[in-house]
């Protein structure tokens, strides 16, 4: 369409005069737009240097990009599990995602325990024992695990330190058994002590087993959980290839 | 004749064939005219708002003291009502003038019974107003994107209905001969378009989805919102300007069939990247990553069709404003494209998931392309349905540049210090009241930009209202005369 | 295009596609979730919300808030304490199972699920963290020890945040006169507040600002699922 091929337009003539603004005359009608276009459609342009491969570029791109898509949405869909949220999780193929009870326990010290036993785990002289080469925490895990719990309250003296108005309050009672059990577990492992972990299922029996008692005085515990019971413990066996892990890390995967 | 029969005859939109095309074509224009000069002002004026509140509310987030007595103008609530202001009051109107005038064009057919479209646009202007006031008395909904009242939503569909049918009926009864493929964006558009409103709007307010189902039709809509109804309408106005303009057809057309498959098939299934590490299960995020890589495949094509048409043009499309925007819009797709897809992994997500970096992705598609499209339409449609010429060249000109300037120094801001803020956040050791304080000089930018851009609005109101108040004096004038009452020998223009 | 037939056929799949494979999919594969225990005999979890706490959450609709908080803690914790035996070219390796931060900043104390949100009429999951993470927010030791934080700080955020730019939610108190004894509910505020009431009068908190807070409080995704454990 040239819009220029009619004499200066009428009043009312609903054409844009020649020349204007703002795209002005049309340099392809509307008829020949489509027309040439169809015609493109079955004619595509000579092959010229370096367009013919634009079509060839785009069909691999293509394949590539529906291969490399296809494969991250089988492997990184949880194999369309409704309740699997972690896109890592493979049936069957790796281990199960255990806890690192260490870790979790470094939190929970740090929120729990921190104020009063120090994150060194040195204490405070007079006022909070040591935790660090202690033989309290280390042994029988029933005695800490109990203290936990239900508080403790007396005259101690933890390797030299003397602490003559000791009073811990039952820390552990809001506590989950789990964290409970990860905070002792990392006491036990950190600051050169070296024992076994706990086992979240300690924790729930003697919480059962215990109920509702005032603080501990040290001599009462002593005489149920007496010091001197550490045994160091055999070195950890490697980790298994791949659906064996230890049992103690298994149950508190839950 | 049976009811069926009249009816059918009474809404046929076929021309009569054996005119020539100038003549046909300015008969088209003339009989849009009231209607796409309706659109295309209401639009304007919703666009003039929601940029005001889209700037009440980046100057709240530098200063939260700012008109900060009052309920109905707290952030949320501001916030809220410039995006659907600017969602259903500038963009779906831009959209709808677009899609009737250019469907009718291209198919050659007049659209009769014009008292349709007013009354749509009447319905649709009130809904979209009682909706925006309703957010700022009585709150939003809460649901990004769908904030209007869900009352206003059986009115909108009314009038969505009542624009649509047109269009859908033009491409039906078009003239015969080959179709463009801008046809193909149009119809695809305006037949998704009601499906993912309808749904969004049962499954979230009518009959609400349990939980996070809820979420997921949210962020589905308002990705589908984006790229299978603003996206497609855009580009059929970008496929048609450039070799319309150029006068040379578009390099690479037959590719065009592969842009508009591989937009509408992955467009679709691109929503839950919103949702990456969120609360919906792996594999719903796994698909949203997967739309989204996909989605390169037809921003790529469609960049080669459009940037190398206009890169083997470049003065022409230099001189025609029409064009500056048009390739503007085009620039700003392939932006988005790529860097959708880079943001979309989940390694990438975790640091800009839940940052500014997804509302200014979200900006770069609806402001940037979009919108720059709608501009470069209404530059090119308004003077041949109206009659006139724009007025002013400098007030073209004014808008062109802000609106660019402005809208880039928008989205680039919004990701670089989206990206900052995202990187800050997954550290734990940075305070979180610091990542606040840090994102200070962004506001200040945000605040420049977001002006610039109302001001390059309020020009380009400015030359339109000129413009129309020419027409509307013509028109008036030549009634006057017409009834004998304007004086005899008077120009009529 | 020569098949019109193909193009709406196209169309229409399309549109189905996405609907069915996304939308009807998630709605029948967690759409009905039901609350869950941990064990049997646990008790289960989430809870329904309860009477102020809903009106609460009306009131964080109705302003918006929505718009700068998100309540979507992402999974596990940038401390790693997942770790997983992983098949490897050069045999099983001890790796983590990584994931986001919002737990080492004490946001949440695990990752949120589909499950967490089946009694929310609307989930109110956000999109933009302009301020922190709210989904456990009643279970914060601040926000749970002092239950007059939340009001001090809806009042004027500066208080608790210097620098913050949340809104301050002043029309949610009301300024009175001071009775025969001052309101027990009436807002303390410090002495370098610039919007104290004068001498006499007293702020105190709505029944929109006390639901607003109970709701707060009521956020809370303190409990396990069968899905997710604490880490």
């Amino acid at each position: 369409m040239s819009d220029s091929t009619s004499s200066s337009p009428s009043p009312t003539d609903p054409r844009p005069a020649p020349g204007g603004l703002a795209g002005g005359a049309d340099s392809m009608g509307d008829q020949a737009l489509q027309t040439l276009h169809a015609k493109l459609l079955r004619d595509k342009e000579e092959p010229n240097e370096g367009f013919s491969l634009i079509p060839i570029f785009l069909i691999f791109l293509g394949c590539v990009l529906v291969y490399v898509n296809g494969i991250y949405l089988a492997t990184h869909s949880g194999a369309f599990h409704g309740d699997v949220f972690n896109d890592h999780w493979v049936p069957g193929g790796n281990g199960p995602a255990v806890l690192d009870m260490n870790k979790l326990g470094a939190r929970v010290f740090k929120d729990n325990c921190a104020t009063c036993h120090q994150p060194d785990g040195m204490g405070k002289e007079g006022a909070y024992p040591p935790l660090a080469g202690s033989p309290w925490p280390v042994g029988n895990p029933a005695r800490a695990i109990k203290i936990i719990l239900a508080g403790m309250s007396g005259p101690i003296t933890v390797l030299g330190h003397s602490v003559p108005n000791g009073a811990m309050t039952p820390v552990g009672a809001t506590l989950p058994d789990l964290q409970i059990a990860a905070v002792l577990t990392y006491v036990r492992d950190t600051w050169g002590n070296n024992d076994t972990e706990v086992d979240p299922a300690l924790v729930s029996q003697i919480r059962a087993d215990l109920g509702k008692r005032g603080p501990w005085t040290p001599e009462e515990i002593l005489q149920i959980h007496p010091l001197g019971d550490y045994k160091p413990p055999a070195p950890p066996a490697p980790p298994a290839a791949t659906d064996a892990p230890a049992p103690a890390a298994a149950s508190a995967a839950k | 004749m049976c009811p069926c029969e009249s009816l059918v005859k009474e809404v046929d939109p076929r021309t009569d064939s054996t005119q020539s095309e100038p003549v046909l074509l300015g008969q088209i224009d003339a009989s849009l005219r009231g209607p796409v000069a309706l659109f295309f002002w209401k639009a304007l004026g919703w666009l003039l708002v929601g940029t005001v509140l889209a700037l009440i509310s980046a100057i709240k987030l530098a200063n939260p003291e700012f008109l900060a007595g009052h309920e109905f103008l707290t952030y949320g609530r501001v916030f809220a009502a410039a995006m659907d202001s600017l969602i259903y009051g500038w963009g779906c109107q831009a959209a709808f003038a677009v899609a009737l005038w250019l469907m009718a064009r291209l198919c050659r057919t007049q659209v009769k019974h014009l008292g349709v479209l007013y009354v749509a646009w009447a319905f649709w202007n009130l809904a979209v107003f009682w909706g925006v006031v309703d957010i700022f008395l009585a709150g939003p909904t809460s649901m990004p994107g769908l904030d209007l009242p869900p009352q206003a939503a059986p009115l909108m569909g009314f009038s969505y209905v009542m624009i649509a049918m047109w269009a859908v009926l033009c491409f039906h009864y078009r003239a015969p001969g080959p179709v463009y493929v801008s046809q193909w964006f149009l119809l695809a558009a305006l037949l998704l378009f009601p499906w993912i409103g309808f749904t969004a709007e049962w499954a979230i307010f009518f009959a609400p989805a349990r939980g996070v189902v809820q979420s997921l039709v949210n962020v589905w809509y308002v990705n589908s919102l984006l790229w299978l109804w603003f996206a497609p309408v855009a580009l059929a106005v970008i496929y048609y300007l450039l070799p319309k303009i150029l006068g040379r057809p578009i390099f690479g057309y037959y590719l065009s069939v592969m842009v508009f498959w591989t937009l509408i098939a992955f467009g679709g299934w691109a929503g839950p990247h919103y949702l990456v590490y969120g609360p919906v299960p792996a594999w719903v995020q796994s698909v949203g990553i997967v739309g989204n890589v996909m989605l390169v495949v037809p921003v790529l094509v469609a960049s080669l069709n459009l940037l190398i048409t206009a890169a083997r043009n470049p003065q022409d499309v230099w001189q025609s404003p029409v064009l500056r925007f048009a390739v503007f819009g085009a620039l700003a797709l392939a932006f988005a494209g790529f860097i959708g897809a880079w943001a979309s992994s989940r390694d990438i997500g975790l640091v800009v998931n839940l940052t500014q970096f997804t509302l200014g992705h979200a900006l770069n598609l609806f402001y940037a392309f979009f919108s720059m499209a709608m501009f470069a339409a209404m530059y090119y449609i308004i003077p041949r349905v109206l009659g006139r010429e724009w007025p002013s060249a400098i007030l073209i000109k004014t808008h062109f540049w802000s609106s660019a300037l402005g809208s880039a120094a928008l989205v680039f801001a919004l990701y670089f210090f989206g990206w900052r803020q995202g990187m800050a956040m997954d550290n734990p050791e940075v305070d979180f009241i610091s990542i606040v304080k840090a994102g200070g000089f962004l506001n200040e930018v945000r605040i420049t930009a977001v002006a610039l851009i109302a001001i390059g609005q309020l020009v380009l109101m400015v030359n339109f209202g000129w413009m129309a108040a020419g027409a509307v004096c013509e028109c008036g004038c030549s009634c006057l005369a017409r009834l004998g009452l304007f004086p005899a020998g008077g120009k009529a223009r | 295009m020569k098949n019109l037939s193909v193009l709406y056929c196209g169309i229409l799949a399309v549109l189905i596609a996405p609907w069915c494979g996304l939308i009807l999919a998630s709605n029948v594969q967690y759409g009905g979730l039901q609350p869950g225990a941990t064990e049997d005999g646990d008790p289960v979890y989430p809870k329904p919300a309860s009477g102020i706490a809903e009106q609460g959450r009306q009131v964080y609709i109705e302003m918006g808030c929505v718009y700068c908080h998100t309540q979507q803690p992402r999974p596990a914790s940038a401390e790693v304490m997942l770790v997983q035996t992983v098949k490897t070219k050069e045999g099983p390796k001890i790796e983590p199972v990584f994931l986001s931060p919002d737990i080492a900043r004490a946001w949440a104390k695990r990752g949120a699920v589909a499950r967490d949100y089946i009694y929310q009429s609307r989930p109110l999951l956000g999109f933009m963290r302009i301020g922190p993470d709210l989904a456990d927010v009643g279970a914060h030791p601040i926000a749970a020890a002092d239950s007059d934080w939340l009001y001090l700080h809806l009042y004027d955020p500066q208080i608790k945040s210097p620098g913050s730019v949340m809104p301050p939610f002043r029309f949610l108190f009301t300024l009175q006169k001071i009775g025969d004894q001052p309101t027990p509910a009436a807002l303390k505020l410090p002495d370098s507040e610039p919007l104290r009431a004068p001498a006499g009068y007293e702020i105190v908190p709505t029944g929109r600002a006390k639901a607003l807070v109970a709701y707060l409080r009521s956020l809370n995704m303190d409990y396990e699922l069968p899905e997710v454990a604490y880490p």
